[in-house]
């Protein structure tokens, strides 16, 4: 199968859902003549022309609004929102109202807006250019919320997201726009709230999603070489949970880790564990642990950014811990 | 006007008790003096009566609850009266209504440790332990070790943990599992079913030789021998009876009384129409050869004694349930017609279990009485807070000397036990003696009858 990067493979699908619907169009800022900050909507505005591939002026906050309003009335629009930082200037349009219009009006309209936007730590953007804010989003009724991690996974679900009905926050990571994946030409889709196991394993269930599925990867690798059998899941949509596939590896493995960009306190992998010691506590041969980001600002410095996310090595101390191996410090 | 039904504190030593009955029930009318439900304490059981008038509008503590004292249980009203919000939130769980966990201490589920707020990042895993903490009670047996233990029909106790800090892994179950034979074992799956769900560990079964392995009956047999919890007043009696007996260094004097004379005066009494028992001039006899000897009417804790100038004589009484000591107050100076009355009153109302905690609190000196029991000679422990007991065997006819004499006499052997940091052999020989003198000398009793 051909191999192509995650952000040519996320512009694939944007081609190909604008070929196949014309009520599909896109805006943010920068996206058509310069063709975005990561280049995923390069060319989009040569083939659509500019009333389908709009540049906006520096304002998140009428990208939010203008996209919720033009999803109500009957397009499907997919607004770019250049750093997940700056969706604070969207909060009142995305969770007032595209998160609730639909429910409030009984069902008689409905809101197909995807937000496309990308953030996490790892390239020295400092604090405000870096977060993970995911949480916040999956904590609000009416959202869906989807994290790819592979060029498969991306162009794959980004489709599904634009046919979706429901407003979908769809969350790039910086750091992977350049790693190249398998994605098969033919089109395909991936359905939101469906994890994916990306390894199997009988020992312990790693949990995780975006960039931390390769780092679970090549701890899962690592931990195999010490005889521990590492499942991995990719959670890909966060909000609906696939809390089916997660209990299910559960049962099986007696072990979990959480695996996560995002700041432990109140973040993504609290609720999972909460999830679990709910349904599958019986199944449970160790507490369940969250590998998570400090509860701090992404620093400016390499050296103090690098620690403040997860990386292989604490993510194995922490599994070798569960296991009741000895770690050096 | 709505009123709230408290359990009483009707005696400065009990903090908490349980309701094991209610007699009345949601809705019904109450009157004044009706009993509305009934309470266990480590002393006795109490009917409790209602002080109100009016209807039984809330019942706030299920049966089987144990509570402190003075707790709100229920409210006596008028029916439409509203049910104070505050006070209904004193509701215990209990295990048929999932309510909100209650503010009764004793009866709340104990809270689980709460984390430290986020300025620490908590190690994942427990403290290390030695290998002898592992073996201990206080180890850790994961959720998921519990399952396999459970649906295997055993029990934790002797499975070794080698999960973090010793913890009880799955792997450690399959193992013990395996080193046992489980895999092996005959049983019928409905056995297996039947001690699933009654806790029995398959594993320590009594399973006769040769024969067709576990059956359906020898699971019966295990629940049948399954260890209960002793009732509240078992448990107080083995709590202050092993305290006695192992904190109090007990020694023990003898003397065979002949009651030969005694017994035929008391029958021609009988036909006078004057009804008194043995036990009535024994308790008597006790209670002038204490004013004698002040020492064995005290209690001391090694460093003080506490010398009682009045005699309040406990008198061991066996009842269905255990045994009471109701007690007769201010012996001294009860003539026989008095304490027999007392006597007898008390011992009915202790096998009818109506005896009140204060009618049980405060004797210095017990007698127990096994005369009726058929027995030859038995020693008792001494009632903590005391510094001995009489112990009274049966009257039997042996051969015994009289006047230089070989006679079938009415002997009845009693026994003194008594607390040595207190007493002396010397002091206990007087004393047992000086009892056996009175009982044995007709004239004094005459004096004390007014024959």
């Amino acid at each position: 199968m051909r191999e192509i990067t995650y952000r040519d493979a996320l512009k694939e699908a944007m081609q190909e859902e604008m070929r196949r619907d014309p009520s599909v169009f896109t805006m943010g800022e920068d996206i058509a003549v310069y063709g975005g900050v990561y280049s995923v909507t390069k060319g989009l505005l040569e083939e659509f022309g500019d009333e389908r591939v709009l540049d906006t002026p520096i304002s998140e906050a009428v990208i939010a609004g203008a996209g919720t309003g033009a999803a109500a009335v009957g397009t499907r629009p997919v607004i770019e929102i250049m750093y997940v930082d700056f969706m604070t200037f969207c909060m009142d349009q995305i969770v007032n109202q595209a998160a609730k219009m639909r429910y409030m009006f009984g069902g008689k309209i409905k809101v197909p807006l995807v937000v496309r936007t990308q953030g996490g730590a790892g390239t020295y953007c400092a604090a405000q250019h870096s977060e993970s804010l995911e949480a916040w989003f999956t904590h609000v009724p009416g959202l869906k919320v989807v994290m790819p991690a592979t060029p498969y996974d991306a162009k794959g679900l980004l489709k599904s997201s634009i046919r979706d009905d429901n407003p979908v926050i769809f969350i790039e990571h910086n750091l992977l726009y350049n790693q190249k994946g398998p994605v098969p030409e033919e089109e395909y889709l991936v359905p939101l709230g469906l994890a994916d196991i990306k390894r199997e394993g009988e020992d312990i269930t790693i949990i995780t999603y975006s960039s931390m599925v390769s780092v679970s990867l090549a701890a899962a690798e690592e931990l195999a070489t010490a005889g521990i059998r590492a499942e991995v899941i990719d959670l890909r949509t966060l909000y609906p949970l696939d809390i089916e596939t997660i209990l299910q590896s559960v049962r099986k493995t007696g072990r979990v880790v959480i695996c996560e960009p995002d700041c432990k306190t109140g973040g993504v992998g609290g609720e999972i564990v909460s999830q679990i010691t709910e349904y599958a506590f019986d199944y449970l041969d160790a507490p369940p642990i969250r590998v998570a980001g400090r509860d701090t600002p992404i620093p400016y410095s390499p050296a103090l950014e690098s620690i403040a996310v997860p990386d292989k090595n604490e993510l194995t101390k922490a599994v070798y811990r569960l296991f009741g191996r000895k770690v050096e410090s | 006007m709505i009123q709230t039904v408290i359990v009483p504190k009707f005696d400065q030593s009990v903090e908490e008790s349980t309701i094991v009955k209610w007699h009345k029930q949601e809705g019904d009318a109450v009157c004044k003096g009706d009993i509305l439900f009934e309470i266990e304490t480590e002393k006795t059981t109490l009917e409790i009566e209602s002080f109100f008038e009016g209807t039984l509008l809330k019942i706030i503590v299920a049966e089987d609850n144990t509570v402190p004292v003075m707790t709100p249980v229920a409210y006596i009203g008028d029916p439409g009266d509203a049910i104070p919000e505050a006070e209904s939130a004193l509701q215990p769980a209990s295990p048929a209504e999932k309510t909100a966990p209650s503010s009764i201490p004793v009866s709340a589920p104990p809270k689980a440790e709460t984390p430290a707020s986020g300025v620490t990042i908590p190690e994942p895993v427990q403290p290390a332990r030695s290998a002898s903490d592992a073996s201990s009670s206080a180890r850790i047996v994961s959720p998921r070790a519990r399952r396999l233990i459970r649906e295997s029909a055993i029990s934790a106790g002797p499975i070794p943990g080698t999960g973090p800090g010793g913890r009880v892994e799955e792997k450690d179950v399959q193992a013990y599992l395996e080193a046992k034979g489980y895999d092996s074992l005959q049983i019928t799956p409905t056995a297996k079913d039947l001690a699933r769900e009654n806790d029995i560990d398959l594993l320590a079964l009594d399973v006769p030789q040769g024969g067709e392995g576990i059956t359906e009956e020898i699971i019966q047999q295990a629940i049948a021998e399954k260890p209960v919890p002793l009732s509240t007043m078992r448990q107080v009696i083995a709590r202050r009876l092993t305290e006695s007996f192992t904190t109090t260094p007990h020694f023990f004097t003898t003397v065979s009384v002949d009651m030969t004379d005694l017994l035929s005066w008391r029958e021609q009494l009988k036909q006078e129409g004057k009804r008194l028992s043995v036990t009535d001039f024994i308790l008597k006899a006790i209670a002038s050869a204490l004013m004698e000897f002040p020492s064995l009417n005290s209690s001391t804790d090694g460093l003080t004694v506490r010398r009682r100038s009045r005699v309040h004589l406990g008198l061991a009484v066996s009842i269905s349930e255990g045994l009471v000591v109701p007690v007769i107050r201010d012996t001294q100076n009860l003539d026989l017609a008095e304490i027999h009355e007392l006597a007898a009153s008390l011992a009915t109302r202790a096998r009818d279990g109506k005896l009140a905690p204060a009618e049980m609190a405060g004797s210095t000196f017990t007698v127990s009485n096994m005369g009726m029991l058929n027995v030859e000679n038995f020693t008792a422990i001494i009632n903590p807070g005391e510094s001995a007991i009489l112990a009274v065997a049966s009257v039997q006819a042996v051969p015994a000397v009289h006047d230089r004499k070989i006679e079938i006499r009415s002997m009845m052997k009693i026994t003194l036990s008594a607390d040595h940091r207190l007493v002396d052999g010397a002091m206990a020989a007087e004393f047992v003696n000086h009892i056996k003198s009175q009982l044995e000398n007709l004239e004094t009793w005459k004096g004390l009858c007014g024959c």
